[in-house]
């Protein structure tokens, strides 16, 4: 058909911002290094200045690696929800599983001082730690959407519940906070402002992996998806099981969730805004050219806040949260706008 | 090939939990054959669209057995279902970008590949059944700014491109304008008539039900459901006694509930002169008027006599001519004075 061309044409260009994206990644950042420093440097020539290697290959590498994969398991997970839950405003954020991550990190960073010893403080608790502690949390909440999603009939009530669940969660850190020390909050605090640049080299790669993982899972789903855009009765009546591929979808959403959050902390927005701007891009609810679409969408625009937070030249940096969400909001603002005479049901 | 729908001793309803929940039908016997055309016909709350979900596969029944060819509706498992049974339905879905195309190609998904590609063939049959129902020039329509007429032609082009010998559809013409529900009826019928499917429509629209149903199915909430071809059933006085509602009462002439009376003033009889368009208007506006009307063919004799002649109405009271006047709303204004 004839906007197949167009398509191509829109991935072909994400495809080559997102590779350049990534590349001013690697050469921008709070120190100035001339480009061709930062070649050698990735390539380990001989002769680069001591700096650079671990400028480049230590931190500006990692946290590209991470942006990108962040970027991509967010946002298709996004693109999954909103299909299945067949509601616009649905994200990452819905089913209450960063909520769950958020858990897990303040009971091993506030709990220290609630019982009356201040762990942060005497440096007992490290970035693995914590990375543990929100897969753990997140996963405690993925497990009870997926044991409640097998006893209701009905996947909106899965929705409900989810972000019920969010809540409840969220009301038990903020005790947690209301009572621990002023330094274990602060660590609690700037872990809840995300950041991309907490992840090794090797758990950047972790992520990466993570997330190719979950694409090719998800390519595998396409079909179903599509068959749900026209609600389950339909789907049933053309031979998918709806409530079988939502508990898949919600399993395996949730799992590239929980991973994501545990080494980025919460992100907000990308989730939710991608997929409106790929369906803006693309102008198709087919979800085989939505995937790729919000994959590609997701990665630009991740390596993009990233680069944005950095304030390439300035010695500080903005919480990746907040570039996201100033770049998210005004995306969800559009889509509401311009999808205002539509019911979504 | 003909093949059968067999429904013995069925129960609908909704389960609660492990309870029984509620029973809307129950005893239910009949059959459904190919090429015929079945109207589901019951007043609202009757549990025509809940029959008609446990008949396709998306409610369990609460006891009973549903026989596809002979073949029980529970041992089929729904990729065999999806070859024997499509659906259009109330549920209204309107994602954003969908085009009439896309929702038309889902319905060829049983046919289609793992990753959902089409054959050649494929689309030239999606090409071929949306000119065929007159949607062919909406394919790159977004399917939310379709009118619902449109929507309902798209809709069993969906179903139609599923190619399966049943074909069901929940209140297909409820909220489509008359000139609209006649095109779908005629599509409708059509295919029953000529390609041979077996079609269940539910619909609480009678005049749809007495003018296109091969056989209806009469249902009512806490009476049986009752089969049989229209014209029976209306002469029977099935049709009057399952939609029956205090003060109202079955015209059997014009297949059709009327008031029992009106009260208003001037419980006058009127004798109108048969003939022509003219004279059954004009029975129409009187009758809404709360007149009692009388078509005859006889010249004007006692009471209010009115005639059509030579392009305008002439009224006579006891055979002594009163008036002529040009239209209908003339000879109400006469009446009134």
């Amino acid at each position: 058909m004839h906007s197949t061309f167009r398509n191509n044409l829109w991935f072909l260009l994400l495809g080559l911002l997102s590779l350049l994206l990534f590349v001013a990644n690697l050469g921008f950042g709070s120190v100035m290094l001339p480009w061709a420093e930062v070649l050698k440097a990735l390539f380990h020539a001989p002769h680069t200045e001591a700096t650079a290697l671990v400028i480049v290959n230590q931190y500006r590498m990692p946290q590209a690696i991470t942006a990108l994969a962040t970027g991509i398991l967010l946002s298709m997970s996004g693109l999954v929800l909103q299909t299945l839950f067949r509601n616009p405003l649905a994200g990452p954020s819905v089913l209450g599983i960063s909520s769950g991550a958020s858990l897990g990190v303040a009971v091993v960073l506030l709990s220290g001082s609630v019982a009356g010893i201040d762990l942060s403080s005497m440096a007992m608790v490290g970035n693995l730690t914590v990375v543990l502690a929100a897969l753990a949390g997140a996963l405690l909440v993925l497990g009870i959407i997926l044991f409640v999603s097998a006893r209701v009939a009905n996947v909106i009530t899965v929705l409900i519940i989810g972000i019920m669940l969010g809540y409840a969660v969220s009301a038990v850190v903020s005790v947690l906070q209301f009572f621990s020390g002023s330094e274990d909050l602060h660590a609690y605090v700037l872990w809840g402002l995300g950041s991309f640049s907490k992840a090794t080299i090797q758990q950047s790669f972790l992520l990466l992996f993570t997330a190719l993982a979950g694409v090719a899972i998800l390519f595998f789903y396409v079909k179903p998806l599509n068959a749900l855009l026209l609600g389950e009765e339909y789907a049933r009546s053309i031979g998918f099981r709806p409530m079988r591929i939502q508990r898949v979808l919600i399993l395996v959403t949730g799992i590239l969730v929980a991973v994501g959050t545990a080494f980025t902390g919460p992100i907000a927005f990308l989730g939710l805004a991608v997929p409106h701007l790929a369906r803006g891009l693309f102008k198709t609810s087919q979800q085989g050219v939505l995937l790729p679409a919000t994959i590609l969408t997701g990665a630009a625009l991740a390596l993009f806040c990233n680069l944005a937070a950095k304030l390439p030249g300035y010695d500080i940096s903005l919480p990746i949260n907040a570039v996201t969400s100033l770049v998210g909001a005004p995306v969800i603002i559009w889509v509401i706008m311009k999808s205002r005479h539509v019911k979504w049901g | 090939m003909e093949m059968t729908l067999k429904i013995e001793d069925l129960a609908t309803g909704y389960r609660s939990g492990k309870n029984a929940g509620v029973v809307l039908q129950q005893g239910i016997c009949t059959t459904l054959k190919t090429g015929q055309m079945v109207c589901v016909l019951g007043p609202n709350g009757a549990g025509k669209s809940t029959l008609l979900k446990t008949l396709a596969g998306f409610l369990q029944p609460l006891s009973g057995e549903v026989y596809f060819d002979g073949k029980p509706l529970k041992m089929l498992d729904l990729k065999k279902l999806s070859r024997l049974v499509s659906v259009v339905l109330t549920d209204r879905f309107s994602d954003l970008y969908l085009t009439a195309f896309d929702v038309v190609r889902m319905g060829r998904f049983p046919h289609a590949s793992f990753f959902g590609r089409m054959k050649a063939g494929d689309l030239s049959l999606i090409n071929q059944t949306m000119d065929k129902l007159g949607v062919g020039s909406l394919k790159e329509k977004l399917f939310y700014n379709l009118s619902d007429g449109e929507r309902q032609k798209v809709l069993i082009a969906r179903a139609l491109v599923q190619d399966t010998p049943f074909l069901f559809l929940d209140e297909p013409v409820a909220f489509i304008d008359s000139p609209g529900r006649i095109e779908i009826m005629e599509i409708l019928s059509g295919l029953a008539h000529r390609q041979g499917k077996a079609i269940l429509m539910t619909t609480h629209d009678m005049e749809t039900g007495l003018r296109y149903a091969d056989v209806l199915w009469l249902m009512h909430r806490g009476k049986p459901l009752l089969d049989g071809i229209p014209e029976d059933m209306v002469l029977q006085g099935k049709v009057g006694e399952y939609f029956q509602r205090p003060g109202l009462h079955f015209d059997v002439e014009k297949g059709r509930f009327r008031a029992n009376s009106k009260s208003l003033q001037g419980p006058e009889t009127v004798f109108v002169k048969n003939g022509g368009h003219e004279s059954i208007w004009l029975a129409n506006a009187l009758e809404r008027k709360g007149f009692t009307v009388v078509q005859t063919d006889g010249p004007p004799g006692q009471g209010v006599f009115v005639e059509y002649k030579n392009e305008s109405f002439r009224l006579y009271r006891d055979a002594k001519p009163v008036g002529e006047v040009q239209g209908i709303a003339g000879v109400l204004g006469k009446l009134k004075s």
